[in-house]
């Protein structure tokens, strides 16, 4: 069984709806221009995957990840595009994982994520602006345990009037480590970007650790940036209300994880990620 | 529309210099010969030469740091490292040599002493050339000395303090100070003392290629307060010249400390300055820091929130013209519960200039119940310039709140339309709005730094709009 049937199964299928699937030492799916698709497959192999999505093309991606294989992808979205990828990494996340978009002009991208730490991982989710696009990252993370976990975000605006939110909710158990680090860059060229992230962080266990980093690079006046940043604890007044209608302390403070991801919910799009969100946030 | 307000202000005040005379000077470059000849001109005890010679060495091993801005240019072998312009300091303004005190009187330093300072310090060079510290404070045993005579006046106290809270191995410009440092202010404030006016320090670097390592160290005892100003300015120059100054900060239970510092060197000088604060129970720690000059500023002044209670508090401001890179920001540690911080950035950057805030927040196990707070606003005015914002947050508790925002932006149009619809010009109009965006940290300042802060600002300002 080739790499290609591995992650996408019977990937023929996809043929009809316009998605080429190209074994080798990096798997490539190709989106014909104009049509419509969504590609659902899981690292069950090592190869990378490459997608180039064609003009104006509409693909939904889901992208089953394995703690125990690197997770490499490449996003190519040609002009007029829009493209909805979510990483689910529920089961755990490998020691490496590298997620990059290249944009075209006036084309749309969306990281959504759901990740799970349980070891020492390091990973990159980036997006290379181009003109009048558009580049989102919205994600939650979990890291459990004795993890070492950073995640690297980069959006970059590299020509005028792109648009970009980068929103990351994490929480940190056990005696997890967890590391955050956000770039918003805007190159001299990116005139009239608008672009923003936020990390929100909560550390429900009294050994856990977070660092957050959320830097800005700022080559042009004519621009809306700006980012914040948050850690705290599970709001004890919350905490408290709960107990006295009758939930248990842990129930309780598994409803307020839920509240404090379940605000991603509203920023995701696609009705099918949507569900498989809801899906694994009801497991946390 | 209406006339342009013409707005008499010029840096002549500050970009003039005298001619170099000097009573004694060391060579250009270090070595340890420079290092006892400094000893030895300001009489000091064995074992403050042994911690420069130990410094030397550190200075010698440590690597020039990679992060930051770009420090490739300095020449640490063209560096005059010590200039001495009079035999002694004095205490009364008409005994200060007549050119030394002509080039105060046009920064206006006697001035500012008579009207409303509780006590002055002037450096000329490496050497405090005037120093008074009004009777009443005197009295109530107030210290405030040049740190060249600190050793030998106060060695109990300097040698308890010095070097525990910036160590020579810091980092190399923290070596390198303790290595050739002269002059700076030692202040000790007694127990339960308010010194009600501020303190004020001046420096000034009069000839090129000459380098000033200032050192200060205030300790406040239990329930003290005390205000220290500083200001510092250079001439302009063709070659360059190195500020690497170190401040050490300890404030006791209880006591309050504000440090408040407007540095508006030339655009030849490299301003490499460590500055750190350790504050104990209850006692509450404020820099007020003002950077329009310089052609680099390295600067992050840090507290260390070591007891229950301590609170730090952070403001300040960066102006980055054509040239320059104002690289500062702030620190803070929490290491103890119930600690509070807050940290205000401002920074403005026009015709190619870069502002970065690089900033720490750390809040380790110990340290429940802390309150960290973080706000950087940015301003560039145009599209050749840079703003950076590098902000990290360590959190080892999670019973802590911390708090964080940045913003980038240029002038807002529509802000600019509305105050010239009321008749200003788009020069008034830009300058009345960086002075509102500023205004945070003005407020913060005596009346007379406020108005001077302002006319600088218009200064750099002018030529801004069109």
């Amino acid at each position: 069984m080739d790499a290609r049937q591995k992650m996408f199964g019977d990937y023929r299928q996809l043929k009809a709806a316009g998605v080429q699937v190209t074994g080798g030492a990096r798997v490539t799916v190709a989106v014909a221009a104009n049509r419509t698709a969504v590609i659902c497959f899981k690292r069950t192999a090592k190869n990378p995957v490459v997608f180039e999505i064609g003009r104006n093309a509409r693909v939904t991606i889901t992208d089953d990840c394995s703690p125990t294989l690197p997770a490499l992808s490449d996003v190519v979205a040609g002009p007029g595009s829009a493209v909805d990828y979510f990483i689910n990494a529920q089961t755990g996340l490998p020691a490496a994982f590298c997620y990059q978009a290249e944009l075209s002009a006036e084309s749309s991208f969306h990281w959504y994520f759901w990740l799970r730490s349980h070891a020492s991982s390091d990973g990159v989710i980036s997006i290379n602006q181009a003109e009048r696009s558009s580049g989102s990252i919205f994600g939650g993370l979990v890291s459990d345990e004795q993890s070492e976990f950073t995640l690297r975000l980069t959006n970059n605006h590299r020509a005028k009037h792109s648009r970009g939110v980068m929103d990351v909710k994490a929480i940190g158990r056990g005696s997890a480590r967890l590391t955050i680090d956000g770039l918003i860059r805007v190159a001299s060229r990116a005139a009239f970007t608008d672009s923003y992230l936020t990390q929100d962080g909560v550390l429900v266990s009294p050994a856990a650790e977070i660092r957050m980093v959320p830097n800005l690079e700022i080559s042009n006046n004519e621009v809306k940036a700006s980012h914040s940043a948050t850690v705290g604890q599970l709001d004890e007044h919350a905490i408290h209300y709960l107990t006295c209608r009758g939930l248990t302390p842990a129930v309780a403070r598994r409803l307020l994880v839920k509240g404090f991801f379940g605000r991603l919910l509203e920023k995701i799009e696609p009705p099918m990620i949507k569900t498989e969100f809801s899906r694994l946030l009801a497991d946390v | 529309m209406s006339a342009t307000t013409k707005l008499n202000i010029t840096t002549n005040r500050y970009r003039f210099h005298d001619p170099v005379n000097f009573v004694f000077q060391t060579p250009k470059g270090l070595n340890e010969q420079v290092v006892r000849a400094i000893a030895k001109q300001h009489d000091e005890p064995d074992w403050m030469l042994e911690q420069r010679l130990a410094a030397l060495r550190l200075f010698a091993a440590k690597k020039m740091p990679r992060w930051g801005a770009d420090l490739s240019q300095i020449n640490f072998d063209e560096i005059t490292y010590y200039a001495r312009p009079t035999e002694q300091a004095q205490d009364s303004w008409s005994k200060v040599p007549k050119k030394i005190k002509q080039t105060f009187e046009r920064l206006g330093v006697p001035q500012a002493e008579r009207k409303f300072l509780a006590g002055v310090g002037a450096q000329y060079e490496s050497e405090i050339i005037y120093h008074r510290l009004k009777e009443k404070w005197t009295k109530l045993g107030v210290v405030f000395c040049d740190m060249s005579d600190a050793p030998r006046r106060y060695p109990e106290l300097v040698k308890k303090y010095f070097g525990t809270v910036v160590p020579a191995g810091d980092n190399k410009f923290a070596a390198l100070n303790t290595a050739v440092w002269s002059g700076g202010s030692f202040i000790y404030v007694p127990k339960g003392v308010q010194v009600a006016l501020p303190l004020q320090a001046y420096f000034r670097i009069n000839a090129p290629s000459i380098g000033q390592f200032e050192r200060t160290l205030i300790i406040a005892d239990e329930g003290s307060s005390v205000h220290y100003l500083e200001g510092c300015t250079a001439p302009v120059y063709s070659r360059d010249s190195l500020h690497a100054a170190v401040v050490e900060l300890i404030a006791l239970r209880g006591s309050r400390v504000r440090y408040t510092t407007i540095q508006n060197w030339s655009q030849n000088v490299y301003n490499l300055v460590t500055k750190r604060a350790v504050a104990y129970r209850d006692a509450v720690v404020e820099w007020v820091d003002g950077n329009l000059g310089s052609k680099v500023t390295m600067k992050y002044p840090c507290v260390i929130l070591k007891e229950p209670g301590a609170v730090a508090d952070i403001l300040s401001i960066a102006f980055a013209g054509r040239g320059q890179h104002q690289d500062a920001g702030a620190k803070v540690i929490h290491q103890a519960p119930r600690t509070a911080s807050k940290i205000i950035s401002k920074s403005i950057a026009k015709d190619g200039g870069r502002t970065s805030y690089r900033g720490l927040v750390s809040v380790s196990a110990k340290a429940k119940h802390a309150r960290v707070k973080v706000r950087c606003d940015a301003l560039l005015l145009d599209g050749r310039s840079r703003s950076d914002t590098y902000p990290t947050m360590k959190i080892r508790n999670s019973q802590t709140a911390v708090e964080h925002e940045a913003s980038v932006s240029k002038i807002n149009e529509q802000q600019l339309f509305y105050l010239q619809s009321r008749g200003l010009s788009p020069a008034e109009a830009e300058r009345m709005i960086i002075a509102g965006f500023l205004e945070i940290f003005t407020k913060e300042l005596p009346l007379e730094y406020a108005v001077e802060l302002n006319r600088l600002i218009a200064l750099e300002m002018d030529g801004s709009v069109g």
